[in-house]
């Protein structure tokens, strides 16, 4: 200890070296912050000055008194003459005071223009308000023109009459063109409370398009639901990491998906528009409507039927040749039932608005009239809601079809070919594993080219995709050449810095693809240009091949890359899909969730014109990503106890998911769509700014108006639903919780 | 008949959490595994069902080597394996019924099943085996209503619904208290005796092990410490299974 003491003088410089590091941190953090003042323009002097202190002090005080109601008012006018230019005759006789009738005399009743004059309004309505209008002579026959007058002098500063009705001010005689030497009118309209206090017109509308917006948020909130649970199972690790595949599988998977694609949306489509068609009523109508409807049920039901007895009695896997017959009906059967219910969604939708359009009467005038027009318009808003989801069946049919039939494809192809391939060992196993990688990274880098044509800055995504795949292939080279193979029983340990060259090596092997690509690509001047790759057809031995340039060299690099990479790691290697899928996922989730909603709302303004669909699509789309990161980070916190459990008793995934994993996350799952909302109905109150409806829409204009009384009822409505609804959702979510 | 040939685990991170055991274990036989915490006896238990991939080595049960065969494979496979965990892993907010039924999961309908459809001979299975295991009375009732030694009866009546040959228990009884662990090892026992089950079950007190197990493996660090009768182990084999400063303390 005593050594320890005294530093020595190495010590010493460290020590003060080691302050001075401190200092200088401090002071750089200091001058950044200081920059961070100076950046955001803070300047205090601005709102010293007066004019925008009264300005603002206006704005606010406007705000704070919101329009939130009217009061019809009668206006009664009572008039008095004068003579403009006293010498061309005698001044205008005045009212007579007489007592208990209300009248206007002005004091002198003649002069000219310019000169002050006395008005007094005797026996008014006590505190009713006032106004000055001057009407100049009628010049043949014309209406002529009022012209508002400012009280120049008076004992109070607006015209409201006083206690007992009566009102004295100064005015101006104002500077008029004609009617010199004529009897010109000054009139005063006195404006009388009558009728009930009821809510102002602005506040009926704000009620309204408040009510707008919170369905915006209840629509986008459960649009997003359904696609964001999908998306959340991809984008939760627990699961995915479980998820691996053999790389023969894996590659047989994407070429028999891409197949499958390619046949659903062409010809197996074809059944669902049949579908359609029937369902509409277009081919049987109308009962072989329903016919049609019941027999893909009745085939579906049976196909299943014939599963759970064709499962207990073998007890094992069925015959391939009864898998491939299974799908193909079931598949069929469901496009040809989704198809029909879109059809018939149509049809009914149709039937029930025009049901709920006769009930609704011609006039409401009284309570009963009212509730039935209600009624009506309810039945009209079903049918109305039933046919637009019918047309996103319609529109959506192909699509679906295509990515159902791709599946299908590719799982039942991976279980019928996935034991004849487990089999293969050996050069022919990784010679054919080359061929089958070739043929999918082709397939896979063609779909990524298609997309990149679209932009110049997607016009990396492919490079970025081949660069992956180029830093994997590189390090499982490595691989092969510094790690032992084993021996049956032998433990290889990695260590640690294997694992980090392991890492680097990948680094280098994704960099050197990335700029070996980026520079064959031409992406620089494409970038630089802002235009879309180059768009010259390839053709090869004088066969035009039907794609450009562009998409040809991604192809050519995929299928390079992608067919080393198999080839070395041979059928049997381990695919990793679950972590493909989940950084697939969570990336792709990260992206779309970082670009605000009212961004995506002017973009979606532009495709569906101004109003509250474009700020539902933004919504939707930005909710999507949001409740997919929460709704993954739930699953991620699930006991695993159960999966585990379930896993034992010989379950697939699927079910593993549906009775292990469902349960669990159905009650964070309400409690974060809960938040959801809230937050929707908060965003959608701005994402109007941007032309996306609601309420936003409506205080924009208000605002560019300058009308900030009306504003202000907007404000007060926003606050006080959001705040409702803040508290509800916290209620609810610590109930469910 | 269970063949266990020089198993082998090593975790990603390297801990070895089996080192080179084997032994078989013949039909009918109820087997108590023995050991400290972190000897491998729950890395043994999942190994057998390729909960947990094994690094090298065999398991061959009735002729087959489990080791070898592929994903689907194993699955069949897994619904003649009953597995019991110390935490009983049921599904709380799941009915006692639906937990039960969830062990059928790898027989019925993968179709039907997504719409929790199983047949009614299935749900008659379910509640007569609740009903064999004491608790026909709980089975509407969400699990987690239910007290620590009925939900492992549920977990028993889940495993029982899978018809197993083989039944896995790891440390089943090591969150319970004394007098429901005895509850739960009788109906173990009873699976043994009277439907001839194979158990091998994984237990922290040795006096458990000597009232129900046939036999006693014990695993230290990994490696198969001792394979014999419950009967062999005195103070000095007790020492080198659990150490020097170990004191045998039972349940009674």
């Amino acid at each position: 200890m005593s050594e320890k003491q005294k530093n020595t003088p190495q010590e010493e410089t460290r020590s003060a070296l080691s302050r001075l590091v401190v200092v200088l941190a401090v002071a750089i953090g200091l001058i950044i912050y200081s920059y961070g003042w100076t950046v955001t323009e803070i300047d205090l002097s601005e709102p010293q000055e007066e004019q925008r202190q009264e300005n603002v002090t206006r704005a606010l005080r406007e705000l704070l008194s919101p329009r939130l109601f009217q009061q019809e008012r009668e206006v009664i006018e009572y008039d008095a003459p004068f003579l403009m230019d006293c010498t061309t005759g005698d001044a205008p006789q005045q009212a007579e005071r007489n007592g208990s009738e209300t009248i206007v005399i002005i004091e002198p009743a003649c002069s000219d223009a310019n000169e002050p004059i006395t008005v007094q309004i005797i026996n008014g309505t006590a505190g009713a308000d006032a106004r000055l209008r001057w009407i100049p002579p009628a010049e043949d026959g014309e209406d002529p023109r009022a012209r508002p007058l400012e009280i120049i002098e008076t004992e109070r500063e607006d015209l409201v009459l006083d206690g007992s009705g009566g009102f004295t001010g100064s005015i101006e005689v104002p500077r008029i063109r004609r009617g010199e030497g004529q009897i010109h009118t000054l009139r005063v309209l006195v404006a009388i409370p009558a009728g009930q206090i009821e809510f102002s017109e602005t506040a009926l509308i704000v009620i309204d398009r408040m009510l707008q917006t919170i369905f915006m948020a209840l629509v986008a909130t459960t649009v997003a639901i359904p696609i964001a649970s999908l998306i959340s199972f991809f984008a939760a690790q627990n699961l995915m990491r479980r998820v691996r595949l053999t790389v023969g599988s894996m590659m047989m998977a994407v070429i028999l998906f891409a197949v499958g694609i390619w046949l659903g949306s062409n010809f197996v489509s074809i059944l669902g528009e049949w579908g359609l068609l029937v369902g509409q009523g277009d081919l049987f109508a109308p009962i072989g409507a329903l016919v049609a409807f019941a027999i893909p049920i009745a085939v579906l039901v049976s196909v299943g039927w014939i599963l759970a007895r064709l499962q207990s009695v073998t007890d094992d896997s069925n015959s391939s040749a009864m898998q491939l017959l299974n799908t193909v009906i079931t598949v069929s059967a469901v496009i040809f039932l989704l198809g029909a219910i879109g059809g018939l969604g149509t049809l009914g939708g149709e039937q029930i608005t025009a049901l709920g359009d006769s009930l609704r009467p011609a006039e409401s005038d009284s309570i009963a009239t009212g509730l039935q027009d209600a009624f009506g318009f309810s039945i009209w808003t079903i049918g109305n809601l039933l046919m637009i989801l019918s047309e996103m069946v319609a529109l959506f049919i192909r699509p679906i079809t295509g990515v159902l039939t791709g599946f299908a494809l590719a799982s039942v192809g991976a279980s019928i070919l996935g034991n004849g391939l487990r089999r293969i060992r050996g050069v022919p196993s990784h010679v054919l594993a080359g061929i089958m990688g070739a043929i999918a990274g082709a397939i896979l880098l063609v779909f990524l080219a298609r997309i990149a044509l679209w932009a110049s800055l997607l016009g990396i995504l492919p490079v970025l995709i081949s660069s992956i795949i180029g830093g994997q292939v590189l390090s499982l080279i490595w691989k092969r050449l510094t790690r032992r193979r084993g021996e049956v029983g032998e433990i290889i340990v990695i260590t640690n810095t294997q694992r980090a060259i392991e890492w680097v090596v990948f680094a280098i092997g994704a960099v050197g693809i990335f700029l070996l690509m980026f520079n064959t690509l031409n992406l620089g001047r494409t970038l630089v240009d802002g235009t879309l790759p180059p768009q010259t057809t390839v053709s090869l031995f004088g066969i035009d091949l039907g794609m450009t340039n562009y998409v040809f060299t991604a192809m050519l690099y995929g299928a390079i890359l992608a067919g080393i990479g198999t080839a070395i790691t041979g059928l049997q290697g381990t695919f990793p899909l679950g972590t493909l899928l989940y950084n697939t996922s969570r990336t792709s989730l990260n992206a779309v969730r970082s670009i605000e909603p009212l961004i995506m709302g002017l973009v979606f303004v532009i495709w569906v014109g101004i109003g509250p669909f474009a700020g539902v699509l933004a919504l939707t789309l930005h909710s999507i990503a949001a409740l997919g990161k929460l709704y993954s980070e739930q699953i991620e916190n699930i006991d695993a106890g159960p999966i585990e459990a379930l896993e034992s008793t010989g379950a697939n995934q699927l079910q593993t998911i549906i009775y292990a994993v469902v349960p669990q996350i159905i009650p964070p799952y309400i409690a974060f769509t809960m938040y959801r909302w809230d937050i929707n109905v908060r965003m959608s109150t701005i994402i109007g700014f941007v032309g996306g409806g609601g309420i936003g829409l409506l205080l924009q204009q208000q605002i560019n108006l300058l009308r900030y009384r009306d504003a202000g009822v907007a404000v007060l409505a926003i606050a006080v639903v959001v705040s409702v609804l803040d508290y509800a959702s916290a209620y609810i979510r610590e109930r469910v919780l | 008949m269970l063949i266990i040939e020089n198993l082998t685990k090593i975790y990603d991170n390297g801990f070895k959490a089996l080192d080179n055991v084997s032994f078989e274990v013949p039909d009918q036989q109820f087997v108590a595994l023995i050991g400290l915490s972190g000897s491998g006896k729950s890395t043994l238990l999942r190994c057998i069902n390729r909960l947990i991939e094994p690094t090298s080595g065999r398991i061959i049960w009735n002729g087959q080597d489990i080791t070898a065969i592929s994903d689907e494979e194993i699955r069949y496979l897994r619904r003649r394996m009953g597995f019991i965990f110390q935490q009983f892993n049921l599904v709380k907010r799941s009915k006692v019924i639906t937990n039960v039924l969830s062990g059928r999961l790898g027989y019925v309908n993968p179709l039907f099943s997504l719409f929790n459809y199983f047949p009614s001979d299935d749900h008659q299975k379910a509640l007569a085996n609740l009903e064999r295991v004491g608790i026909g009375n709980q089975a509407y009732k969400r699990a987690d209503e239910l007290s620590g030694g009925q939900q492992q009866r549920v977990a028993i009546a889940r495993a029982l619904m899978q018809n197993p040959e083989l039944m896995l228990a790891d440390e089943p009884v090591a969150s319970l208290d004394p007098a429901t662990s005895h509850g739960v090892m009788k109906y173990l026992e009873d699976l043994n005796k009277e439907d001839g089950l194979t158990i091998l079950c994984s237990l922290h007190f040795l006096s458990l092990a000597r009232t129900y197990a046939d036999r006693v493996i014990a695993l230290k660090d990994g490696k198969l410490e001792f394979d014999g009768s419950p009967a062999e182990i005195d103070n000095a084999r007790f020492k080198e299974i659990y150490g020097e400063d170990a004191v045998e303390v039972g349940i009674n």
